[in-house]
């Protein structure tokens, strides 16, 4: 059987009988796929979300957002078809479709050294998958950003204005891949890679079900043919057991991960701003592939890659900044383009409610509220009409700007406006918003500091 | 000292000016007027009215009519600028100095406007990004003589937003009014348009001499209200906005911030150009600042406010010495009639930068904190009237427009437009709809006005 084989990589798994037109056929079909993944990545299609459809094809990551999420994102119709394949075919993405196995294949084929080495190298992929679906089982998963089309596509920011140091990262994790590649060919495909491990994973229901099949039909029959080529001479009983052992101890601890980031993203909430439509504040770093493609697809080059936060968990994943531009109103370029339902796609109409945070406005430095003449641009610049005026009386002589905290969605409009003043800053969602922007009692003119 | 010396500067101008003028009252027409009295040589000594030939005002069926009568012509001219304030003031000037016959007509005995009337100190809005200076022309010009004159002006520097002196402003009007030989009348109320057709042809004025009619080929609508246009049938719309009463305190040079502790007072005003004194603005209430009831409401529980505010910061520690030095004479309403235009000004455009091809005037940020943005020509056309051109805070423009709008700044600058174009129209002899955009602008700039 084709997939039960087990050959040096993945990819050369094939029978010796089609022979070449075979092999060529799906070298041509993997140069294609390779060509199309890099004029989707630049992106030299005319398509907003066009950047999202590699790193989207990844069915790891389809797979632990839709445990994760408990929700059918809109990226997984590219995501969910793959992976129905794959319950058929063995490991079908790395051999037909993957740009990135196509690369570590070209270095090994260079290099001198033996494929066989790369045998001794415990199958860590299969590690990283079990410990992020079991996290994605608590709600977060963990270490999708080590899915080979997330560090592919990351490629591609490299020399952008705000996207660049994520693109590092990525540029130095995908030169390590190479490097072990030439050291070791066929390591990572076989047995680092989270999406070749996810494969592999996803082939066993198919496996059991052929040899309850087989056993069913053909009792005298046993060991199958599969079986002992897969597992060549070695004591059959034992080495599997510590495999499950090993596979329950990497569950667990994903488990425990999870549980751990769940109760850090609730507990002590994160200072930053996240684009428009992402998941919750503890949920986004563990989602985020850092594929940068919402920090490339940002028009106002708002969502930076962030690096100063401090945070380890949600490094380099994507912020909102409003230093020189707010979040258009008119634009939802990053919601199309995330590939793990980090942001959630969401049409034009939707985006009020998609928010980045709230706007909150300090009293203190307010120059309306003081008392002397102030235009107002906080209130005539939000293109929701969230900021209204405290209606003056005589009774009560002060007029000061309200933030309708139903209405805002954290867009930075107003931030903007005011620059003179900074009086205004955008604050991440809060449990309670509801004490945000009104005045203590007492006439101080101070908004309670959250 | 200095002090000796500029009075005395001001007092051989003064002398100087009256000189002139008295001595250009002798080739004047005979009844013509001239903004200075001293010319008039018509008064009358004191003549017995025994009887009135006015029909009065009669009740008809529990009606009040008034019957139709014969106005007397006050004047004739080619520009009537119908308002005094900054867009007023600046459309005649500019008028007169493009070489049209001007009239221009105040309903208070001053000029400025609320500039000065209405105690609007701070030129707020006349800079862009980069401390650039969009807001020039004839506006700057009088805000250069405001730096020759002591306490003149203060806070004139370079990305500043200055803050004038109220009564060096009313001296600065008069002095470059009467210099142009503009034809003026004060203490006269625009009251209606006169129109033939959807043509305007002049304005009815309501004043101690009743009530008269001055002809003229344009009208610059500069009421701040829109009185005009909006008696001339002009679409436009009618805003409620916040209006308040802003004030002047004084011997804060004498204040012992030391004694008062931790409570300070809360709202002590912004500096003025003269020390120690202070303006104090007040935001006020919604009103519709055409509503004689509200306009009377505000104004009476505004003086009874800030009475009670100046006694709160007099007793503080410290603070005792504080007084009220004066109310604004005219009550700050901010906006009431805007235009609907043939161009409306958008918050949009100002943020994406929009440039015109009619541009006119080119406004300013209140802070330096955003770009220029293009006032167009269309912003002061009325979309259904001919000759009448609007000019300061009742130029088209929408809502979220109307605090950028209405600053003295972006008032100046589109009275000096909508002068300069009168000017142009009545001179080619077409109607202000009419006038050749390029022409306008290069008088514009001739007249050192910056348009981008």
């Amino acid at each position: 059987m084709n997939d039960a084989r087990q050959q040096d990589h993945p990819a050369t798994a094939e029978k010796p009988r089609r022979g070449k037109f075979r092999r060529r056929l799906r070298m041509a079909v993997r140069c294609g796929v390779f060509a199309a993944a890099i004029v989707l990545l630049l992106p030299l299609a005319p398509w907003g979300w066009s950047t999202m459809v590699v790193p989207a094809a990844s069915v790891f990551v389809t797979l632990a957002s839709l445990i994760a999420t408990r929700s059918v994102g809109a990226a997984a119709v590219i995501g969910l078809p793959i992976a129905l394949v794959v319950l058929l075919r063995k490991r079908w993405f790395c051999r037909w479709m993957c740009p990135m196995g196509l690369m570590t294949e070209c270095v090994g084929r260079v290099s001198p050294l033996s494929h066989k080495r790369c045998r001794r190298v415990p199958p860590l992929g299969k590690a990283v998958v079990l410990l992020s679906m079991a996290a994605a089982c608590v709600g977060y998963p963990l270490l999708l950003w080590l899915d080979p089309l997330a560090i592919f596509s990351g490629l591609f920011g490299l020399g952008h204005a705000t996207g660049g140091s994520a693109a590092k990262v990525s540029v130095m994790i995908f030169g390590g891949i190479m490097v072990l590649s030439f050291v070791l060919p066929g390591a990572w495909c076989l047995k680092l890679c989270p999406l070749g491990a996810t494969q592999e994973f996803l082939a066993v229901p198919r496996k059991l079900l052929l040899r309850w099949r087989k056993g069913a039909g053909d009792r005298d029959d046993s060991p199958t043919d599969a079986e002992t080529k897969s597992d060549p001479g070695g004591p059959i009983h034992r080495r599997s057991a510590m495999e499950k052992i090993a596979g329950s101890a990497f569950a667990g601890l994903g488990a425990m991960l999870g549980c751990e980031a769940h109760l850090q993203g609730t507990g002590s909430d994160a200072s930053v701003l996240r684009p428009p439509g992402a998941a919750p504040s503890g949920l986004f770093p563990q989602l985020c592939l850092r594929c940068g493609n919402c920090v490339r697809a940002c028009p106002t080059k708002i969502i930076r890659t962030d690096r100063q936060s401090g945070s380890l968990v949600g490094w380099l994943a994507p912020v909102v900044v409003f230093e020189t531009d707010y979040c258009r109103e008119d634009c939802n370029d990053c919601m199309q383009v995330c590939p793990s339902g980090a942001i959630a796609r969401s049409d034009l109409a939707d985006k009020p409610s998609a928010r980045i945070g709230l706007a909150h406005i300090d009293m203190d430095r307010c120059i309306m509220a003081m008392g002397p003449e102030c235009r107002a641009m906080c209130m005539n610049s939000c293109p929701y009409e969230a900021i209204v005026m405290h209606e003056w009386t005589f009774e009560d002589d002060r007029r000061y700007p309200i933030v309708e905290t139903e209405k805002c969605p954290g867009c930075g409009a107003c931030v903007l406006a005011c620059t003179p003043m900074n009086a205004i800053q955008v604050r991440p969602l809060l449990p309670s918003p509801d004490s945000h922007g009104a005045p203590l009692p007492g006439g101080k003119g101070r908004t309670e500091t959250l | 000292m200095s002090e000796s010396k500029l009075s005395r500067r001001d007092l051989m101008r003064l002398l100087a000016v009256s000189g002139a003028a008295a001595g250009m009252g002798g080739v004047l027409a005979p009844g013509q007027l001239r903004a200075d009295p001293a010319t008039r040589k018509d008064a009358p000594k004191g003549v017995r009215v025994t009887g009135t030939d006015h029909a009065a005002t009669t009740v008809v069926d529990g009606k009040v009519i008034q019957p139709r009568r014969e106005l007397t012509l006050l004047d004739e001219t080619d520009v009537l600028v119908v308002g005094g304030g900054p867009a007023g003031v600046t459309a005649a000037l500019a008028a007169k100095r493009a070489g049209a016959k001007v009239t221009l007509v105040e309903r208070y005995g001053h000029f400025g406007g609320l500039w000065t009337g209405g105690l609007v100190l701070t030129v707020l809005g006349h800079i862009v990004k980069g401390d650039k200076q969009v807001c020039q022309g004839i506006g700057e010009e009088m805000m250069r003589r405001l730096d020759k004159l002591d306490r003149g002006i203060v806070n004139r520097g370079r990305g500043k937003n200055p803050i004038i002196d109220a009564e060096a402003l009313k001296y600065v009007m008069v002095d470059m009014v009467m210099e142009s030989e503009i034809d003026v009348f004060l203490h006269c109320w625009g009251v209606d348009a006169i129109m033939d057709g959807n043509r305007a042809c002049g304005a009815v004025f309501e004043s101690k001499s009743g009530r008269q009619a001055i002809l003229a080929k344009n009208v610059v609508d500069a009421t701040g209200d829109g009185d005009l246009f909006a008696a001339a049938g002009a679409d436009h719309e009618r805003r409620k906005y916040h209006a308040g009463l802003p004030s002047r305190i004084g011997n804060l040079d004498r204040v012992d911030a030391k004694k008062a502790g931790k409570v300070k007072p809360r709202n002590l005003g912004s500096v003025t150009p003269i020390p120690g004194v202070n303006w104090v603005n007040m935001h006020g209430p919604d009103i519709d600042g055409l509503d004689v009831a509200e306009l009377t409401r505000i104004e009476l529980n505004s003086r009874r406010l800030i009475w009670k505010n100046v006694e709160k910061i007099r007793k503080t520690p410290g603070y005792e010495e504080v007084y009220l030095m004066e109310t604004a004479p005219q009550v700050g309403v901010r906006i009431t009639r805007v235009l609907n235009g043939e161009h409306t000004l958008k918050m949009s455009d100002l943020k994406s930068g929009a440039r015109f091809d009619d541009v006119v005037a080119v406004g300013g940020a209140w802070h330096a904190d955003h770009q220029e943005w293009h006032i167009p020509y269309g912003a002061l056309l009325p979309k259904n009237v001919e000759n009448v051109l609007a000019a300061g805070r009742c130029i088209s423009g929408e809502r979220h427009m109307s605090d950028l709008i209405r600053v003295i700044p972006n008032c100046f600058i589109t009275g000096h437009a909508a002068g300069a174009a009168a000017a142009v129209a009545a001179k080619d002899g077409c109607t202000v709809r009419e006038v050749e955009i390029p022409k306008l602008q290069k008088l514009l700039r001739q007249q050192e006005a910056y348009l981008g």
